[in-house]
């Protein structure tokens, strides 16, 4: 039988600490080559309405260990200006409504073994690579954490960070202030720890060992002047640290890249994403805001380190306690869910979570 | 059965394929698609795929996908999950393929729409995959081989030679085949229902170098990894079509085609305009480069194919415009190759086997509720 899992059943089964051991574990596999993963691509077409484009977007990966997975979007895109500001809204079907699945084969048998909606997977992933890199990254002795923003990728960030440092004081700002309220209140009762509603982003930096936004805004949010010696620093979302922030940087840990092709060294790719686009000559006037731009690849590369030196022992990471230091995935998002979803499929096939139809379904007696 | 019901996503397998879909719409599906392809209406890319070693030393996990989409509305991947078991028969290297278990595989097109983004249905790909290969091999007849062509020689007895033969009858009056295969008996069959079928003259040859002769269209058909075609026998005016192996004429054959018509290539993604041009594979793999010698497939290793870098090759978006000349005299040995824009397949056949099954009430249904959610990335 091959499995339907959903948010929910993804939801109960799947912990933090599982997915920030079972992503280690990964990106240490690609360093050996026992794993590979491939750039995302994406796809953009023009629909009938001359605002809005369909893009499909896939990541992909695998590993010795014996599993494989693709994870595809399959969204209407488009943009709107709100308060001056512009942002990517996106639907499937129908507004609130959104497509994306993960489908996990074995690579022993070929077998497709489940589809699994990505939704909660994809916030605790992000939450975990953010975690990872405090781990290596932050002071060991860090305790306090500035965060911009507080919505889902807030608190699976905080479950990471609680999972690899002693955290006892949160400062979070984000624009509305019930969100930050209700928030604030959610993770005092979660964890134990004292929580610090700022009324103005300025003030999650005093004393911060940790700081991350988190926020969808299309343009930078972190604003580098308030950066504090010995912070580390996580930025999630559409904006990039802002030129201060980075300038201030004195180490970078990127996770690593896809591997180059077999055979096709010159086509090896550090780019966030690789876009083929219809376009057609009607149409071009039509322009969103990333439209014919490569994906950004390593931000830092003269303060670089990355998890082959980590696993050679050649870099460890932080050198002192008054470096500012950064860290993000790089291009492996493909090596993610297998590594993610293996996990989820096993829990959720013992606790008999999931809907199911025939395999056989999804099978057939004629080779190509 | 099929409601109809815009919620439900449909399951539609290969007999059901098969009974709504003739090998007419395909071809113009095909062709409507490579024509948008060239307006850059559609869109695909190459085709990528991922290795993985197993524990078995002889097999390897390969996961490959095509993908690609129009504004007409539709929009299709097609996901191959297969083990590949690399074999020695008495000193000829085979590749053999399986999915849980010897005599299933699992090739899969998930179809969406490109208006509401939503997965309309997912499809076994065994007889598409046919049927896009035979239409590929029908639109290069059509398009380069002679027009009174009536001898259509056949190197090969299986699935790609029964759905060259529905294409090719489409374009030309087939008066005769001659076909060989390896074993008898298979030709012998083959040659009994193309007779049946299409009421003309089969005959089953006991030897390769039979099916050349007077042959106006020579298709190559086979799975075997080495050229199969021999150049020496080619006679003037034949329209040549190879399918398998290394995809490719033996180089004697290659040398002595006149005109050599690609239909195109996947474009060039935003931004890397050196990225993968012309090229049809990409493989990326779960090993080093020194446990690639071991466990990469061949088909892996071969990496895709380019055609000859001369004056020689036409293109099918310059043909269809005028803007070049097919076959220009009746002596000319000419040759047909889809390039790389698999990718640009499977959302025409898929959109239009889906609607027709749709229509006849056909397919299993899931709830497309199960491939949606409610939280945002």
């Amino acid at each position: 039988m091959t499995l339907f899992i959903n948010n929910e059943a993804v939801a109960k089964v799947l912990t933090m600490r599982d997915t920030i051991d079972a992503l280690e574990r990964a990106y240490r596999q690609m360093v050996t080559r026992e794993a590979a993963c491939r750039p995302r691509v994406d796809i953009q077409i023009p629909t009938s309405d001359p605002r809005k484009i369909y893009q499909w977007g896939t990541m992909e990966g695998g590993s010795q260990s014996g599993y494989f997975a693709i994870r595809m979007k399959s969204d209407v895109i488009f943009e709107q200006e709100y308060n001056g500001a512009i942002t990517q809204e996106k639907y499937c079907r129908q507004p609130g409504q959104f497509c994306g699945l993960i489908l996990l084969t074995s690579t022993r048998t070929g077998e497709p073994l489940a589809f699994i909606n990505d939704g909660v997977l994809q916030h605790m992933r992000v939450g975990a690579d953010g975690g990872i890199g405090v781990k290596y990254m932050s002071r060991t002795d860090s305790e306090v954490v500035g965060m911009l923003g507080s919505g889902g990728m807030a608190r699976t960030h905080m479950q990471a960070f609680m999972c690899v440092r002693n955290l006892k004081r949160l400062q979070v700002y984000s624009p509305t202030r019930p969100h930050r309220e209700k928030f604030a209140d959610e993770m005092r009762e979660t964890y134990g720890i004292e929580v610090k509603v700022c009324d103005h982003p300025r003030e999650i930096y005093r004393g911060a060992d940790i700081v991350a936004a988190l926020t969808d805004s299309a343009v930078p949010v972190l604003e580098g002047a308030w950066i504090e010696p010995g912070t580390h620093v996580v930025n999630v979302g559409g904006g990039r640290p802002d030129p201060v922030t980075l300038a201030k940087v004195d180490l970078y840990l990127r996770f690593g890249n896809a591997p180059a092709p077999w055979g096709r060294p010159e086509m090896a790719l550090e780019d966030e994403y690789v876009t083929y686009a219809a376009q057609p000559a009607g149409n071009e006037s039509f322009r969103f805001k990333r439209s014919g731009i490569r994906g950004h690849g390593a931000v830092l590369p003269d303060r670089m380190i990355t998890f082959q030196d980590i696993v050679a022992g050649t870099n460890r990471g932080r050198s002192a306690r008054s470096e500012i230091t950064y860290s993000e995935r790089g291009n492996l998002q493909g090596a993610q869910f297998w590594a993610v979803g293996a996990l989820v499929y096993e829990k959720a096939k013992a606790a008999g979570l999931g809907h199911e139809i025939p395999t056989e379904w999804l099978l057939q007696d004629i080779r190509d | 059965m099929s409601s109809g019901d815009p919620h439900l996503t449909l399951l539609i397998n290969n007999d059901e394929v098969h009974a709504v879909l003739t090998m007419a719409e395909a071809m113009a599906a095909l062709e409507q698609s490579y024509r948008d392809m060239f307006v850059s209406e559609a869109v695909c890319r190459p085709r990528i795929d991922i290795q993985i070693p197993i524990p078995d030393a002889r097999q390897t996990y390969q996961w490959g996908t095509m993908e690609g989409g129009s504004t007409r509305g539709y929009f299709a991947i097609r996901m191959k999950s297969d083990v590949i078991v690399q074999e020695d028969r008495g000193g000829i290297p085979t590749e053999e393929k399986y999915c849980l278990r010897p005599g299933r595989w699992c090739g899969l097109i998930l179809l969406t729409s490109i208006e509401t983004g939503e997965p309309l249905a997912i499809l076994n790909d065994g007889v598409i995959q046919h049927m896009r290969v035979g239409a590929d091999g029908g639109i290069g007849v059509k398009y380069m081989a002679r027009q009174d062509a009536e001898v259509v020689g056949m190197i090969g007895s299986g699935g790609m030679a029964r759905s060259h033969m529905d294409a090719i009858m489409e374009v030309r009056k087939i008066r005769k085949l001659q076909v060989f295969s390896p074993t008898r008996i298979n030709r012998e069959r083959f040659a009994q229902e193309m007779r049946a079928r299409f009421g003309i003259e089969a005959v089953a040859c006991d030897a390769p170098e039979q099916v050349y002769r007077g042959a106006d269209i020579l298709a190559a058909l086979t799975d075997a990894t080495e050229p199969v075609t021999d150049g020496e026998l080619v006679e003037p005016g034949t329209h040549v079509v190879v399918i398998g192996g290394t995809g490719m004429p033996d180089p004697k054959t290659a040398a002595k085609v006149d005109r050599w018509l690609r239909f195109g290539n996947a474009p060039q993604p935003w931004g890397l305009p050196e990225f993968g041009k012309g090229r049809s594979r990409i493989t990326y793999a779960a090993m080093t480069e020194e446990a690639a010698k071991t466990f990469l497939s061949p088909e892996g290793r071969r990496g895709g194919r380019a055609p000859p870098a001369d004056d020689r090759v036409i293109w099918l978006a310059d043909l269809v415009a005028g803007r070049a000349a097919g076959r220009t005299a009746d002596h000319e040995i000419t040759y047909s190759e889809r390039g790389n824009m698999q990718g640009a397949q499977f959302y025409p056949i898929a959109g239009r086997a889906y609607e027709l099954a749709q229509a006849a009430g056909r397919g299993r249904e899931i709830p497309t509720d199960w491939f949606l959610q409610d939280i945002r990335d």
